[in-house]
């Protein structure tokens, strides 16, 4: 493992390793990053060996690891794996940790952001978040702690929980920031105290009548500032034709197809 | 007599023996049903986050990992039991993603070798797990699971399992048949069923139209409603003389509302058909689709026999704008206790009453202002009242 | 001679009671299969998805109110948040006293409804108004004149747009998924089911939030927890049972769902009695028989309603009193078609069985014991047939909450905790000890308002939902 010498803080270290390979790598191999940070407080030698096992090398993929004993965290950045090995990866260390560290650690999965290469300020960003973050026993993503202000909020009112944490995950890491009830009241009130850019709801929700919630985020947003879309398993026609009457930006009915739900959102926002 | 006191006696006994048996029955299955509950919720806390993983990368040609350390049946049941639903609420390539993942990981080869159970409870159970799973092969033995179950609740799991692993449309077309040929009103359930399939089931019910088999053609019927086929008008006329009224009341219905192109000719033959259900369905039709060459027609129907003709036809010309308005105030003006006049006094009466709606778009302003100008140049006044009978 | 005769009629009593469990027994056992298919494929149904699918016929839920100013806003919410594609709730104001209309217009905004004409299909009291809110468009509220519930239900009717109707009471909560479940089952036969059953449950005990239940306990106070027993048992043992061999002699009007086809030809719900729900399937079955139509009265035991049971005495024993009078004025009216081979299964089984051991029952178990009282009486050595008679008599009913408890076990678990279900054990038990006896007592009296012509509703007094749980919460 080289180590250049003129960079001492350990995310100049990352950074410059990835700038390394950015450019070592022809244009057209120029591939995914996964980076995965973890903090171990107890039995540090033993438990970096076990990880080291799990992340060799493999067809593909390059690994770089920057260790700190003495702060007992260390990074590894998987050259070439991408966002799915990357994340299966970091969920076998957790394992691991959970078995080895005892609650005594925490870890956080990150994909090199785009055009990471000229952006150094990324990795400190992401050093200093894990940093921050408590010993937590879960593994922690790294876009659900980092979001700018500047970003376009959506508010999922969605009863079933299953379906909110999925749209919560994926619209997280396209960026967004999310807002998540579970009933029509609390969406009502989440709708009138955030003004989201976009609204995604059931209309099968409880406390409030679905039909009732979009006449009442109608009246509240008579310029239609929110998009609305619906996201049902109501596949009824006529129920249909009066939610765009109401004003509903796209109707989605389930059981869907994910990219085309996300495509179908983000061509909204 | 002591004979009866001696058996009365016995029945104590026996009673008691089943109390005690049943008391037995009932505390050993909450036991079972607690620790199923406790392991349950165990696997599912351990495998958490491998369902993040699995939420995280739906997206991608990469397929998914199976979770790291699956120990024993609690386990895989926790995992399964959460990733099925999850095939269920999915279409297209991440639904195939999340079923190849269930067979790597040996689930489908397991549920074909259970379809062979000798209790029918795991049977259906595989036959349902399979159906989740989209197993294509397990088909045959699915449809032999199908044709030796009773008739009834059960039945229904078994099909909606083939109408989801089916991949060729006789597949399907076999099931609908064998499945209505002993629920022979389920119809309606049947179209459901079918809309699991990834199949176009209007293509695979199309034939059904001539089978001359009345489930078999409402079910046509029911599915064609949602998916229009101008390539069926032929059919459809054909069944709008019909033996059995539903049959006739809803091929007329898709006859008017699918093509839109019927010719005038056809459409006054539809309006002088005899069943009057058809008639009245027809009139509500043209006001709905907004066909205003019918007006002249509606405003004859207007003295139709049957009341719900009449009405209908009267809320049809109501909503075909200024033209059908007109219309309806004029046959309003006629003798008060009359056919035509007394249904459209009616239907004035309730066209005139909707201003109370307190929000209205620019159109139904514009609709409402059209009506009250209409209106007051046939009976003059600014009220909405209808003079009596002159 | 006299003593022979008081022992040979107290033996024939106790052997009467014996008789009543042996026969329900071998319902449940022959419909094994039935039960079974209605367990699993409850199991089975996505029902989220199929709500939503547009093959499932739209219902209209029918809401009779009188007097029901303190629930009624709470339930017609919960009522519109209904897990099903289209449907409307028609609430009918039963001429009330106090302010329901006035609060139902305030909560909603409703505005009278001019643009519709009601056809009077059936003969109710004249409609004053419908109110109607396009921001809700779900709900309807028709005001008329005070006329019974039959009579409101019939209003309902006349107005509805849909070709399903279903009451409700207006003090029950209806499970989000209730209304698809029982539509699964009409889905599954449609050209014969007539009627669906709902399950009636006690909500006493329950945490009710936003007009939904959210947890299910079982009730605190003595005399609801009695009643949630004698739920079970009659809905899960009895109903089960009957429906399978298509000889559902009632269904709950405090949930079932209809066919409104048959419901104007058999020209409505009769007025002027208690009993209405019983005599609607009385009239489906008779009609249909008479015109030998195919049909089945159908029950759906996960289709769940949530219901206020009385919490005291007096307003139980009156309640009871009218269900007592309107089973004997419904057996009365229809006598004849008791032991008539015409009316099938519902004739020979159902009729005969509900008047020998429904309506007979007090006079049977009564007379019974006073005979076994004076027989011991006469010869105090023969003290213990007054014991077999009275083991007996426990015996049975406990074995008849055992089988419905196991039932529930199978095919439910409302109740998750252990201690919920030694607690229904303990309390089966506790149940003989007064509670049977006055159950037989409130119905022998029911029939002496009957020959009375008593004709009262009797008393009958609403708590609302939310003082419910907020003093079950800080108890």
């Amino acid at each position: 493992m080289t180590k250049p010498l003129e960079a001492s803080k350990w995310h100049e270290k990352m950074y410059q390793a990835y700038v390394e390979q950015y450019w070592l790598a022809e244009e057209n191999e120029r591939t995914d990053c996964g980076i995965i940070l973890v903090r171990i407080e107890r039995s540090w030698g033993e438990t970096m060996q076990a990880i080291r096992a799990i992340v060799e090398p493999e067809d593909g993929v390059a690994v770089r690891e920057f260790a700190e004993a003495d702060r007992h965290r260390a990074a590894f950045l998987l050259f070439g794996a991408s966002w799915n090995r990357s994340h299966y990866t970091a969920l076998r260390i957790k394992r691991l940790l959970a078995k080895m560290a005892d609650g005594a650690y925490s870890i956080l999965l990150a994909g090199a952001a785009e055009q990471a290469e000229r952006n150094p300020q990324f990795f400190e960003a992401l050093s200093d978040l894990f940093e921050q973050a408590p010993l937590d026993p879960n593994l922690i993503l790294f876009h659900e702690l980092y979001q700018s202000n500047e970003t376009q909020s959506v508010l999922l009112v969605d009863s079933d929980e299953e379906v909110r944490r999925y749209l919560q995950l994926r619209l997280q890491m396209k960026g967004y920031r999310v807002l998540a009830a579970g009933d029509g009241k609390a969406g009502l009130d989440l709708f009138r105290q955030e003004h989201p850019d976009m609204v995604i709801t059931d209309l099968n929700l409880s406390g409030i009548d679905g039909f009732h919630f979009l006449i009442r985020m109608h009246r509240e947003d008579p310029d239609a500032k929110s998009k609305i879309v619906v996201f049902t398993d109501n596949r009824e026609e006529d129920t249909i034709s009066r939610c765009f009457k109401l004003g509903v930006a796209d109707y989605i009915t389930r059981p869907f197809s994910p990219v085309e739900l996300e495509a179908r959102i983000e061509r909204l926002l | 007599m002591l004979l009866s006191q001696q058996a009365a006696i016995y029945l104590i006994y026996l009673m008691v023996a089943v109390i005690a048996t049943g008391l037995c029955v009932l505390v050993g299955m909450k036991l079972v049903q607690s620790y199923r509950n406790r392991t349950l919720a165990r696997g599912l806390a351990k495998h958490d986050d491998w369902f993040t993983y699995v939420l995280a990368n739906l997206e991608g040609e990469e397929p998914l990992s199976p979770p790291p350390d699956l120990r024993g049946g609690g386990e895989r049941r926790a995992v399964q039991e959460r990733l099925l639903p999850w095939i269920e609420q999915t279409r297209g390539t991440q639904q195939a993603k999340l079923v190849r993942l269930c067979e790597e990981m040996g689930w489908t080869a397991r549920e074909r070798g259970r379809l062979e159970s000798s209790f029918l409870s795991v049977r259906l159970d595989a036959a349902y797990r399979l159906g989740c799973m989209r197993d294509a092969d397990a088909v045959p033995a699915l449809m032999k699971l199908l044709s030796g179950t009773k008739p009834g609740a059960l039945s229904f799991i078994v099909a909606r399992a083939i109408a989801r692993c089916a991949r060729r449309p006789g597949e399907l077309r076999d099931m609908a048949a064998l499945l209505l040929s002993r629920n022979k009103e389920a119809y309606l359930l049947v179209a459901d069923i079918l809309t699991e399939s990834d199949l176009d089931e209007a293509n695979v019910v199309k034939t059904f139209l001539q089978s001359g088999e009345t489930s078999l053609v409402k079910l046509a019927l029911a599915v064609l409603k949602t998916h229009t086929r101008p390539e069926v008008a032929a059919a459809l006329t054909h069944l709008v003389d019909a033996e059995d009224k539903v049959v006739r009341a809803q091929a007329a219905g898709l006859l008017v509302r699918g093509s839109g192109k019927l010719s005038l000719e056809q459409i006054r033959r539809l309006m002088a058909h005899r069943d009057g259900d058809i008639r009245a369905a027809v009139a509500s039709s043209l006001g709905a689709l907004g066909m205003k060459d019918s007006v002249a027609l509606l405003r004859e129907a207007l003295a139709d026999a049957d009341w719900k003709v009449r009405y209908n036809s009267g809320k049809a010309l109501a909503q075909l704008g200024e033209e059908g308005f007109n219309a309806l105030c004029e046959a309003a003006k006629g003798p008060e206790a009359e056919f035509p006049a007394s249904i459209a006094r009616l239907v004035l009466q309730e066209a005139m009453g909707t201003g109370a709606a307190a929000e209205a778009s620019i159109e139904i302003m514009a609709e409402r202002n059209m009506r009250q100008f209409v209106f007051e140049d046939h009976f003059g006044g600014r009220g909405r009242e209808l003079p009596a009978d002159r | 001679m006299l003593r022979d005769w008081l022992y040979g009629y107290g033996m024939a009593a106790t052997f009467y009671v014996a008789a009543v469990t042996l026969i329900y027994f071998c319902i449940l056992f022959f419909s094994y299969r039935g039960i079974y298919g209605m367990l699993k494929g409850e199991t089975y149904a996505r029902f989220r998805s199929l709500s939503g699918s547009s093959y499932v016929p739209p219902v209209s839920l029918l809401v009779p109110a009188f007097n029901e100013e303190l629930t009624i806003i709470d339930n017609v919410k919960s009522l519109l948040t209904l897990n099903y594609h289209t449907y409307e709730v028609i609430v009918v104001n039963d001429g009330s006293k106090d302010r329901t209309v006035e609060k139902l217009i305030e909560a909603f905004q409703l505005t009278p409804l001019e643009s519709e004409t009601v056809t009077y299909e059936i003969d109710c009291t004249e409609i004053k108004a419908i109110y109607h809110n396009p921001a809700y468009p779900r709900l309807y509220v028709i005001d008329k004149e005070n006329g019974g519930k039959a009579d409101s239900l019939n209003a309902g009717i006349n107005f509805s747009h849909y070709p399903l109707i279903c009451s409700i009471d207006a003090d029950s909560l209806l499970e989000k998924d209730a209304l698809i479940r029982m539509a699964r089952v009409y889905m599954e036969d449609p050209g014969r089911i007539v009627a669906v059953g709902g399950n009636v449950r006690i909500a006493n005990g329950c945490r009710i939030e936003d007009g939904v239940v959210k947890d299910v306990r079982l009730p605190r106070k003595m005399w609801p927890m009695f009643q949630t027993l004698e739920y079970l048992k009659a809905f899960l043992g009895g109903r089960i049972g009957w429906s399978h061999i298509n000889g559902l002699i009632i269904v709950s009007g405090a949930f079932g769902m209809f066919r409104k086809e048959e419901v104007v030809k058999v020209g409505g719900y009769r007025d002027g009695y208690p009993g209405e729900d019983m005599n609607i399937i009385i009239k489906l079955h008779r009609y249909m028989l008479e015109n030998k139509l195919p049909y089945k009265i159908a029950y759906s035991p996960d289709a769940v309603c949530w219901t206020q049971a009385p919490d005291t005495y007096r307003i139980l024993s009156s309640q009871r009193k009218r269900w007592g009078r309107g089973n004997l004025k419904n057996m009365l009216e229809n006598w004849d078609m008791i032991f008539r081979p015409k009316y099938k299964q519902f004739g020979m089984l159902t009729m005969p069985y509900n008047v020998i051991f429904e309506t007979l029952n007090p006079y049977v178990k009564i007379t019974g014991l006073l005979a076994l009282i004076g027989y011991v009486a006469m010869d105090m050595t023969q003290w213990r047939v007054l014991l077999i008679y009275a083991i007996i008599n426990f015996l049975t009913g406990y074995l008849m909450a055992v089988g419905s408890l196991v039932l529930e076990e199978i095919g439910f678990r409302r109740y998750p905790r252990m201690r919920d279900l030694f607690k229904m054990m303990g309390f089966s038990v506790l149940m003989f000890l007064g509670y049977y006896q006055l159950g037989v007592l409130w119905r022998l009296q029911g029939h002496i308002e009957f020959l009375r012509k008593n004709n009262t509703w009797g008393v009958m007094t609403r708590q609302s939902w939310n003082e419910d749980s907020a003093t079950k919460s800080s108890a």
